[in-house]
């Protein structure tokens, strides 16, 4: 699978990849919004997890970028909401995508890594 | 003129003397109810006719000539003169028994009950005054004062720049105007230490109090103002003895009187002070007269009546029953306000750090990891460090300490800024520096208060900007610090929708919040704070686009 990683916080964003890659993904990353946006309109992911709060745009911007390439109901086969800010408002916001939502810091990262996998095999 | 002639006239009371019978007869004609001496001897004045409608009047021995016009006009301002004098005569045991004892506030009606008619109904009248400006025109009203013109007042409150002239005139147009303080001091002294309680205008110079002739004037020292009360006939007859007298009598019966007023002023603005104070307790209170509401907090109450008190024909309840605070609940009600808010960043700030360390040592303890395990470590210490200087910036901004400590302007903002970062994440945010030597400027403040006052201010520019622009590249903060001699005026600037006019002086008003999740307390306390440091918070300007806030903070002198 053709994965890209989009996380501001180095150690997660290394982590999430190193774990990624020993299930043998062939994995992108980005620390920002605007370069991640790019890479996902000059390639074609399997899989895209994206972080809601950046330092430049929001995660939100980026599914709404990815509207230039993907149709609205393609979103939740293409990607994963992660965020550590679970108030109502970005958790509904981000329900309306119906994308997989990732709450931010998670139990075991093998078994929410194996988790994702399995569902977009 | 009369004026010319009677200029230096100074004749003794109001008792003329006639011998000549056809004049005698001819002035008893004209009914003025003049009284007149029987004998040269007592008499301040004696008028002899010269035939051809001209007089002579006689006094201490100087010989004056009047034509016969100015002399009905002299005898008409006798008879008047006389008449008053009768009638303080009649009062004068009264009053002088009124004036020696202290009237108290609350002592009016007494003073009414011992007093004479006369002086009853001056100072009845005085005292409905609302205000010292009323008095000229309250003065003109009054019998003892009908043959006068002009009545003025001027006042000065204590501590003030401007006095205030109400001018009442011939043309009996109140004219209000305003003159120096140190104009009014000079008239105001010179009346005080003058013997004599008349004037002539060019003995009392002044360019902007337009006065004719000669005038009466008293000087009054209130409370909280200083007054001087002229009054005039325009013209140049120097008053009698008798008017003199009628004009000190008078006023020292209405000393009282401005004393009640002035009174009266400054129990309608604490009554001001204490309903405003009302409108800001935790209780709602509500005063009722026999059921119905005299003065309260609240206009339709809806009381569970937790405490009622009577008195007399009035009740008073309260509940406490409201969401209000009291003034002393605010700080602590701010700060715990500040703790969820601080807590929350906290949560953020280093709830990613500290979940990419644990998930690298996980991986670290479990994996073989092919990467050199150095960069990973030297990455966990990183992080580390961050969430230790996220902790450090905490304590400054919610410390219990008092003291004051001395920091860099650059220290201060570099901490606020880290303290909001997760909220400034999807804004543009810049520091701007006049110059770049202003960084190292420093501060010697209270932390706690300081960086409160720049958190709140911040986080209430993220509140709007978040609202005003749904695309975050729109959304735009600026901070600049300036450096002046004694302050460092640190300007916040949001290109939010800004705080329409009518509103932007209400802003720091307690309670007062645009917001809907507002409480109005934010910028009340925060300028409260920036009061005690020794600043102040204001509203530069505020329009769609652009609102800037200032806060002043006094910068360390050279030697500190």
């Amino acid at each position: 699978m053709k994965v890209l990683i989009i996380e501001d916080e180095i150690l997660i964003l290394k982590s999430l990849k190193m774990v990624f890659e020993k299930l043998g993904n062939n994995v992108d990353t980005a620390t920002l919004g605007r370069q991640a946006l790019e890479l996902i309109l000059n390639n074609d992911y399997d899989l895209i997890i994206t972080d809601l709060m950046l330092n430049d745009i929001s995660g939100f911007d980026i599914l709404e970028g990815s509207l230039k390439k993907y149709k609205r109901d393609e979103l939740p086969s293409r990607f994963v909401i992660m965020s550590a800010y679970s108030s109502d408002q970005i958790t509904g916001r981000a329900r309306e995508y119906n994308c997989l939502f990732l709450s931010k810091p998670f139990d075991n990262i093998h078994k929410t890594v194996d988790d994702i996998v399995s569902r977009f095999k | 003129m009369i004026g010319e002639q009677l200029n230096s006239l100074n004749y003794k009371e109001n008792s003329l003397f006639i011998e000549d019978k056809s004049l005698k007869r001819e002035i008893n004609s004209l009914k003025l109810g003049l009284t007149l001496k029987r004998s040269e001897q007592n008499a301040g004045l004696t008028i002899n006719p010269l035939g051809e409608s001209r007089y002579e009047i006689l006094k201490s021995g100087q010989r004056h000539f009047l034509q016969k016009k100015e002399l009905i006009q002299l005898l008409e301002n006798i008879a008047e003169t006389q008449k008053n004098q009768d009638q303080i005569k009649k009062s004068q045991k009264n009053i002088n028994s009124i004036l020696k004892g202290k009237l108290k506030k609350n002592n009016i009606k007494r003073f009414f009950k011992n007093s004479t008619e006369y002086y009853q109904d001056v100072i009845k009248t005085l005292i409905q005054s609302e205000k010292i400006e009323d008095l000229p025109w309250k003065l003109s009203k009054l019998k003892v004062f009908k043959s006068y013109h002009s009545f003025i007042t001027i006042s000065l409150q204590k501590g003030s720049s401007k006095s205030l002239i109400c001018d009442l005139g011939k043309s009996n147009r109140l004219k209000k105007y305003y003159f120096d303080s140190r104009e009014f001091n000079n008239i105001f002294n010179a009346i005080r230490k003058s013997k004599s309680s008349y004037f002539y205008e060019h003995k009392i110079i002044s360019k902007s109090l337009k006065l004719v002739g000669c005038f009466l004037a008293k000087t009054f020292t209130l409370k909280t103002h200083n007054l001087i009360v002229i009054i005039s006939k325009d013209d140049f007859i120097p008053p009698s003895d008798g008017e003199s007298k009628i004009f000190n009598e008078f006023s020292m019966a209405i000393e009282k009187a401005l004393q009640f007023i002035e009174l009266k002023n400054i129990i309608f603005s604490d009554l001001h002070l204490y309903l405003s104070t009302l409108y800001q307790l935790d209780y709602y209170i509500a005063i009722m007269d026999q059921n119905l509401l005299v003065a309260g907090n609240t206009e339709n109450a809806r009381f569970d009546k937790s405490f009622t008190q009577s008195w007399s024909n009035l009740e008073i309840q309260y509940s406490n029953s409201s969401n209000r605070f009291t003034s002393t609940d605010l700080f602590h009600y701010q700060r715990i306000k500040l703790l969820g808010e601080l807590f929350n960043i906290l949560k953020h700030e280093l709830s990613n750090p500290i979940f990419g360390m644990k998930m690298s040592l996980d991986l670290l303890m479990t994996e073989s990891i092919e990467d050199d395990p150095k960069e990973i470590l030297e990455q966990i210490k990183d992080s580390a460090d961050r969430s230790l200087e996220i902790l450090n910036s905490m304590t400054d901004i919610f410390s219990n300490e008092k003291k004051e400590v001395t920091r860099s302007i650059d220290e201060i903002l570099s901490k606020v800024y880290t303290l909001c970062k997760s909220e400034l994440k999807l804004i543009n945010f810049q520091i701007l520096y006049a110059e770049d030597s202003h960084k190292d400027v420093k501060v010697k403040s209270n932390m706690t208060f300081l960086t409160q006052v720049l958190f709140n201010l911040l986080i209430n520019a993220t509140q709007e900007l978040k609202k005003a622009h749904e695309n975050p590249r729109n959304r735009k903060i600026v901070l600049s610090p300036v450096v002046n001699d004694n302050y460092v005026e640190i300007l916040i600037t949001d290109n939010g929708r800004g705080i329409p006019e009518s509103e932007q002086d209400k802003i720091f008003q307690l309670f007062y919040s645009q917001k809907s999740t507002g409480n109005g307390i934010g910028l009340p306390l925060s300028r409260a704070l920036a009061q005690k440091l020794g600043g102040d918070l204001l509203l530069q300007s505020s329009e769609p686009g652009s609102t800037t806030f200032i806060l002043l903070v006094p910068i360390c002198s050279e030697d500190e």
